[in-house]
């Protein structure tokens, strides 16, 4: 029994350590090394009826995936409304932003972009219905 | 666990997460249970585990075209007519909207016109027969769609066809809606230079967060939503408008929120005119209207007799 135990959580420990997973909330510096699943968390740039606005969060965000080396999913996930139009408007978001990657880099590969809707929330407090709104509508760049 | 600086500060945010450290820019490790001010520029990181989720059994039920799997909520095929609506998912039924839709016949939505001449855009009416059912009793209303392609309405002054994509009105959430519209035009003169121009007025103007529950008095704004959405005010020679290539195909979702404060109600309404050779132009009125946190009401894109006075302005700019 006592063997199982031990074996079991040597499994365990084995699984938590090869499996831990880095999440970034903003850009990590160039100088971080960036493993598989790791994940970055960027708040979605102003955007206007589904399409974003040219800002410096934008540029940011395009830069950052059009220089990556990574192959990435990058999940768009808003919280606005009802789930379905959510989904509608994430799925607006992803493909303005699949233009956007394109003018800027169109040979780009190995970048995935999916549009999440209203899931995978991060902050569950809805008291404050704004603020779930808004914390939980981001972006996440995920390393495959 | 890791502690890096980040290298900008205004895209991060810090959610509500039990295991959430964060670091000063010294990188001394502060943990946190939830942080409201997340200002500074550092980032964190945090160790998540895998999570594992059971799955449960499914169970379908067959609906004589197709099947339908009740634990996920979807059709397992796709839908026969789904090369007619390129831009809604083949797994979905009535457009993802079954309490404004019905599709009885599962055949598409059609163009009606009415006494005075207006032609609108009916999402219950699909067909020549569904229309001979549902106006019975409405005199002179026709159907005006194409007979090979409801979404299509060919313009009888020969300028081309307007074709209905997508027209979807969701349910009202937390006063938080509005519509998503695809429209494309096919211009009969293939050398034709077209384009969309769209104006709004609405009392509130956007639905970014920062912005999400205040109102502001009525405002017009003007768009050129086929290039980069530029959006102005009433000036239409602004140069940013035709930086942009035209496009034949309009996008648009707009969003807004009921201001639970003001207590106001929501009002967008937009009209998208389609400019041809900066010489003539047709226009089409549609929006939607919030009256309280869970209901509102859409307009169905209509033909306009009479567009607005800017718009007309507006074509001899717009080639």
């Amino acid at each position: 029994m006592k063997k199982n135990l031990l074996i079991l959580f040597i499994y365990m420990s084995f699984s938590l350590t090869i499996n831990a997973q880095n999440v970034f909330y903003g850009y990590p510096s160039d100088d971080v090394k960036l493993g598989e699943e790791d994940k970055i968390i960027v708040s979605i740039p102003d955007h206007w009826d589904g399409k974003f606005n040219n800002t410096k969060d934008l540029e940011e965000l395009l830069n950052y995936i059009c220089s990556s080396d990574l192959t990435l999913k990058i999940k768009v996930i808003v919280f606005r409304g009802a789930k379905d139009f959510s989904i509608a408007y994430s799925e607006a978001l992803c493909s303005d932003l699949k233009k956007r990657l394109f003018d800027r880099c169109c040979n780009k590969d190995g970048c995935q972009i999916v549009p999440i809707g209203k899931a995978e929330p991060l902050y569950h407090d809805k008291s404050n219905i704004g603020k779930y709104y808004k914390h939980n509508t981001r972006i996440e760049i995920i390393i495959e | 666990m890791h502690c890096y600086r980040c290298k900008n500060s205004a895209s991060a945010f810090p959610p509500q997460l039990p295991l959430l450290h964060i670091c000063d820019p010294a990188g001394v490790w502060i943990t946190a249970m939830c942080v409201e001010n997340f200002t500074d520029a550092f980032c964190c990181s945090v160790n998540i585990f895998p999570i594992f989720v059971a799955m449960k059994g499914f169970s379908n039920t067959y609906f004589g075209a197709r099947y339908y799997t009740d634990n996920i909520m979807m059709w397992l095929s796709v839908d026969p007519m789904s090369d007619m609506r390129p831009g809604v998912s083949p797994y979905s039924y009535c457009q993802n909207n079954p309490i404004g839709r019905i599709d009885p016949s599962g055949a598409l939505d059609g163009w009606i016109e009415d006494a005075n001449g207006n032609v609108f855009w009916d999402s219950n009416t699909n067909s020549q027969s569904e229309f001979n059912v549902n106006y019975a009793n409405q005199k002179g209303y026709s159907y005006v769609s194409d007979v090979n392609n409801p979404n299509n309405y060919t313009l009888p002054n020969g300028d081309g066809t307007l074709s209905m994509i997508e027209w979807k009105t969701y349910a009202f959430e937390d006063g938080v809606g509005g519509p998503s519209i695809k429209m494309e035009f096919f211009p009969s003169d293939e050398s034709a230079k077209t384009g969309w121009f769209q104006t709004y007025k609405s009392n509130i103007p956007d639905c970014n967060e920062s912005i999400l529950y205040t109102a502001v008095p009525y405002a017009f704004m003007s768009e050129r939503l086929d290039g980069n959405s530029i959006v102005g005010e009433s000036d239409i020679k602004r140069a940013a408008y035709f930086d942009n290539p035209p496009s034949n195909l309009l996008t648009d979702i707009p969003t807004r929120s009921f201001n639970n404060g003001a207590k106001t109600s929501v009002n967008w309404n937009a009209q998208s005119s389609m400019i041809i050779n900066g010489e003539r132009s047709f226009t089409i009125g549609w929006g939607f209207s919030i009256s309280s946190k869970n209901s509102g009401t859409y307009f169905a894109p209509t033909i306009l007799k009479s567009p607005t006075t800017f718009h007309e302005n507006a074509i001899k700019y717009l080639k």
